[in-house]
């Protein structure tokens, strides 16, 4: 069995460790290869963890997250850049604007 | 709510200004955009960079001024004075820096010949002196540009002999802003799209809030303050001797998005960083002619967004956007900026796609004008002092 990358109480989000992107650019990439159904299925498994998340992770010092930890905020990150698409948008036809991708970001 | 709801409350306060149309054709033609290059670009205070850019002593920020055929080098010197310069080689003009940022260390070298410049300016080694004639090293450090900073904010002119100080220039926007909490804030990113248009147009888009319920309807059309027919009234306009100012409150009964809703709930401590200065909730200062600030106030912590318009040709523009926020000390406020952050960001997405529609509507020279209601007075105002430093477009 491979090494879990998520903290002991996260383990369930460890099928969505593909999320876990360390760039903004890469975090929409990602949404962008993904379909909505997938989007879904990842923000249906993060959201109701969110506050337990958050709760975890402000244990920590920001500035020095352990790897596990960091994994996991990563995580929340990818959840924010999907937020709009499915709570505001609801459905890919409805976003008109140039491609994300065309938009680029210096971090 | 202070916000007063009335129509046409902005005509009323600045009468002067007038209410007909206005001409569209300075935002195609290239012949003005000529003019705006000469007698506006290179005749005022621009904003470069911040002074983040530049932290420590010995590091340089390089802005690429293709607007004024220009490569500037800003560099914080050893003694921890920021200095523009020209990025170009007293030997045979070649650019000095070929990165946007980093530090002078030893010194800056010209790729070409390998002349030696250091963390002021000057030139302290030519390879090969002695084959040179009369060469006084002395004489040839960069060329200087005149570089100002204000709140963090770094300033250039490039009339070598301005004809005022960035300090009258800022005017009454300095008067307002003075003493806000600007180094309590740090550029959490920088966004840079390239867009089919003219920068003005880009500009104006971003100058009202009259088109918030209809193009950004599912994002943020239900945000700033609306009267009963559900159309935006600012609190606030201030129009100065070149720049602007409109500030609106954010609609009481804001609908909040499910993470958004959550994210305010979770309480990660700590004093939130609040601006005093601001005059609403959201206040959008532009300053002549291409930069924006927007001072913001937050659930948990205040920000700041600021818009760059540097023009490349008559149709394009590079619209940079940079986000500031406090530094996050727990992960839980981390993520609260980076939900405004993508929020904002989804919604310049969709402005670009206006942006870049607009110049084609315009450019087609169907409609000879735009028609400006009162929650646009900040946009008229602009074309104004605009034809007040270019001419008006028939007699330029």
């Amino acid at each position: 069995m491979s090494e879990l990358t998520l903290p002991a109480a996260f383990v369930d989000l460890e099928p969505f460790i593909a999320w876990a992107l360390e760039r903004e650019r890469e975090r929409t990439e990602q949404r962008e290869a993904s379909t909505m159904d997938e989007i879904r299925i990842f923000y249906d498994a993060v959201f109701p963890r969110m506050e337990e998340i958050v709760a975890h992770l402000d244990g920590f010092a920001f500035d020095a997250l352990p790897e596990k930890e960091h994994r996991l905020f990563l995580l929340t990150l990818s959840l924010v850049e999907v937020s709009n698409l499915v709570e505001r948008y609801k459905r890919r036809e409805a976003v008109i604007a140039i491609s994300p991708l065309d938009y680029s970001s210096v971090q | 709510m202070k916000t007063l709801l009335r129509n046409k409350q902005w005509a009323e306060k600045y009468p002067e200004l007038g209410t007909g149309p206005v001409a569209a054709e300075s935002c195609v033609s290239p012949e003005y955009y000529e003019l705006e290059r000469e007698r506006v670009f290179r005749r005022t205070w621009i904003n470069v960079c911040r002074t983040d850019d530049l932290p420590e002593p010995g590091d340089f920020f390089v802005r690429d001024l293709k607007v004024c055929d220009a490569s500037l080098l800003i560099m914080r010197g050893k003694d921890g004075v920021v200095r523009g310069f020209h990025n170009v080689c007293s030997h045979r003009s070649n650019m000095v820096v070929t990165k946007e940022k980093g530090a002078c260390g030893t010194g800056l070298f010209c790729p070409f010949h390998n002349w030696q410049y250091n963390d002021k300016g000057e030139l302290v080694g030519v390879p090969d002196e002695e084959n040179f004639f009369d060469l006084d090293k002395s004489r040839h450090g960069l060329t200087p540009v005149n570089t100002d900073v204000w709140q963090g904010f770094v300033f250039v002119h490039l009339d070598p002999q301005p004809d005022e100080s960035l300090r009258d220039y800022l005017g009454e926007v300095a008067e307002r802003l003075d003493g806000g909490p600007f180094e309590e804030l740090a550029c959490l990113q920088t966004y840079k799209c390239e867009e089919r248009t003219n920068w003005k147009i880009a500009l104006d888009a971003q100058n009202e809030v009259y088109h918030l319920p209809f193009q950004h309807q599912r994002l943020i059309g239900h945000t700033f303050l609306l009267n009963e027919k559900n159309h935006t009234r600012v609190l606030e306009v201030e129009l100065y001797k070149r720049h602007t100012l409109w500030s609106c409150e954010f609609v009481p009964d804001f609908k909040l998005s499910p993470l958004e809703e959550l994210l305010g709930k979770i309480d990660s401590g700590g004093e939130g960083v609040r601006i005093p200065q601001l005059v609403g909730e959201f206040d959008f200062y532009v300053l002549f002619p291409n930069t924006v600030i927007i001072l913001f106030r937050g659930p948990l912590e205040d920000g700041m967004v600021t818009y760059n318009f540097w023009p490349l040709a008559v149709d394009r523009t590079i619209w940079e956007v940079r986000y500031y926020f406090p530094s996050a000390e727990s992960a839980g406020r981390r993520i609260g900026q980076e939900f405004f952050k993508c929020l904002i960001r989804d919604v310049q997405q969709e402005d670009s796609v206006a942006h870049e529609a607009l110049y084609r509507g315009i450019l087609s020279r169907a409609k000879p004008h735009f028609q400006f209601q009162d929650e646009e007075i900040t946009i008229r105002y602009f074309h104004k002092v605009l034809e007040d430093h270019v001419g008006s477009f028939g007699n330029a």
